[in-house]
């Protein structure tokens, strides 16, 4: 069996400080993985060591059987690995339509964009609502809405998100939640990091902890959601 | 004579925002400044000077002049700017680019000597009535080729993909990668749009002031600097109307008050504007266009 994406023994140090050490991760194929794991433990860096924004140095990232690694963050994304990353990296000064625009550059094919829009809008028909507004005038709900609504214009086959929940009231955490789940059933594999590590175990197929850089934990969702050391650490039970 | 000014105001305007497009664009995505941005300028004005009086007519004249200053961007983006980029402090480039215009000015020194070189009259000079204003063919043509140069660069940013990809490398440049722009050649894209304006607008203003030197690009490119503050940091529109405000400046202390005064004028109104809004007249949004 070859997963779509395999990490192997992946090292990445900024400066003196060791952020990843020997992390090996499965996304097999459609379907979410979820990283859980606390402040600080290496989630975002491990998502920004396979877009290529930071450099890993040991280690291999192959993605549909070639190395992504030593390759720069556009060629990856070329390759249909898009990461949206933490704090959503919308451009403020430009209209949500042209985000989405922009989403499509990865791709080779991308003359009409029609029928990319409106799947996208058909997700978040709030983006439609604001398709002339500039990004920066959206509601932190909206932007990370158009963050996923973007990535999906590049037509990705990994889609990594980084902490989709983070600073939203609960009802638009729930919105964006019922929306990954679908894009996986379509077909999408989903790297999915987040702290809210209930919601991330409950859509998810498997799921990896990390703890100060390591993997230190790896299974089945629902069997890490039962296991009282991640219930006790990530799941707030007493 | 107050239209008539304005008409020579709008003419030299247009040229220096021409110029000063380019520091913002470069600024823009870089968040440096180019300090030899003037003689990119210059030597535009030369290439285009060489191969009027070698007898090609004024477009490729213009043509070329646009061509060789693109090179030379490309050039500068190579030699000065991307060794030192990421690395080190802002004032790295500042030097670098200080020492490219040093050179460029004694290369030029070398070749055609210190003294003004005439331009030769590509084209007859007919004075046109338009109603109160008499304009001459070549103050049509300089502001005509300014303003169609400035759309196109506008339809670019707005419509294009390496527009896209321009700005969003000038917003962000991480997330700009990430949805595949290759930054470095957005980079580039960006020196050889700048340095052929620049190139333009060298041969134009060497056309209008009839000779040149290789000390041509100081003043202008410091009055593009001046215009890019007024326009604000790394708005292009703002460049375009601070070019075209400083130009009017200009010529109207030549109209009507001393002509040897005159970058005084255009000093001063920078000063004035930026007391009054320190981030110029359309705020420093980076980029916006």
């Amino acid at each position: 069996m070859t997963a779509l994406l395999a990490v192997r023994d992946l090292d990445v140090r900024y400066g003196q400080i060791q952020a990843l050490r020997d992390v090996s991760l499965d996304v097999p194929g459609p379907g979410i993985v979820a990283i859980i794991g606390a402040n600080g433990s290496g989630k975002s860096t491990l998502l920004r060591a396979i877009s290529g924004i930071v450099p890993a140095r040991a280690g291999e990232i192959d993605f549909a059987g070639r190395s992504l690694r030593r390759l720069p963050p556009h060629r990856i994304a070329r390759a249909g690995v898009v990461h949206v990353p933490e704090g959503r990296g919308i451009l403020a000064r430009m209209t949500v339509l042209e985000n989405l625009e922009l989403g499509a550059f990865a791709r080779r094919d991308r003359g009409d964009l029609t029928a990319d829009l409106a799947r996208v809008y058909a997700h978040f028909p709030r983006l439609a609502e604001r398709r002339r507004q500039l990004g920066g005038s959206l509601s932190g709900g909206e932007q990370q809405m158009l963050a996923i609504g973007r990535a999906l214009m590049a037509r990705p086959r990994l889609l990594m998100l980084d902490e989709p929940s983070l600073g939203l009231a609960p009802l638009l955490v729930r919105e964006i939640f019922d929306v990954i789940p679908r894009l996986a059933a379509d077909g999408l594999a989903v790297l999915l990091v987040e702290q809210n590590a209930r919601m991330a175990l409950a859509c998810a197929a498997e799921g990896y902890v990390l703890q100060t850089g390591r993997v230190v934990l790896h299974g089945r969702a629902a069997d890490l959601a039962a296991n009282p050391a991640v219930q006790h650490a990530y799941l707030g039970a007493t | 004579m107050l239209a008539q000014q304005l008409v020579n105001g709008l003419q030299l305007g247009g040229a220096y925002a021409l110029v000063a497009v380019g520091y913002t664009l470069i600024f823009g995505v870089l968040n440096l400044l180019h300090l030899a941005h003037g003689e990119v300028f210059m030597v535009g004005a030369y290439v285009g000077l060489a191969l009027a009086l070698a007898g090609a007519p004024f477009w490729a004249a213009l043509l070329g002049g646009m061509a060789g200053a693109a090179v030379l961007g490309l050039v500068i983006e190579r030699v000065a700017f991307r060794p030192v980029r990421d690395r080190g402090s802002h004032v790295t480039p500042l030097m670098t680019t200080i020492a490219v215009s040093l050179v460029l000015q004694h290369a030029v020194v070398k070749l055609y000597g210190a003294e003004p070189v005439a331009f030769p009259q590509v084209f007859a000079v007919v004075p046109v009535s338009l109603g109160p204003v008499t304009v001459t063919s070549l103050q049509l043509v300089i502001l005509g080729t300014s303003l169609a140069l400035m759309a196109l660069l506008d339809l670019v940013l707005r419509r294009t993909w390496l527009g896209r990809a321009i700005r969003a490398t000038a917003e962000n440049p991480t997330v700009a990668s990430l949805l595949g722009v290759n930054v470095s050649l957005a980079i580039v894209a960006v020196f050889v749009l700048a340095s052929a304006l620049a190139g333009a607008a060298g041969v134009l203003l060497a056309a209008n002031f009839t000779a040149v030197t290789p000390f041509f690009g100081v003043k202008v490119g410091l009055k593009a600097l001046a215009v890019m503050l007024v326009g604000g940091l790394g708005n292009v529109p703002g460049a375009m109307v601070g070019g075209v405000l400083v130009g009017v400046v200009e010529a109207l202390s030549v109209g009507y008050l001393a002509s040897s005064y005159r970058d005084a004028f255009a000093f001063g109104v920078m000063i004035l504007i930026l007391l009054v809004r320190p981030t110029g007249l359309f705020g420093a949004r980076l980029a916006a266009v």
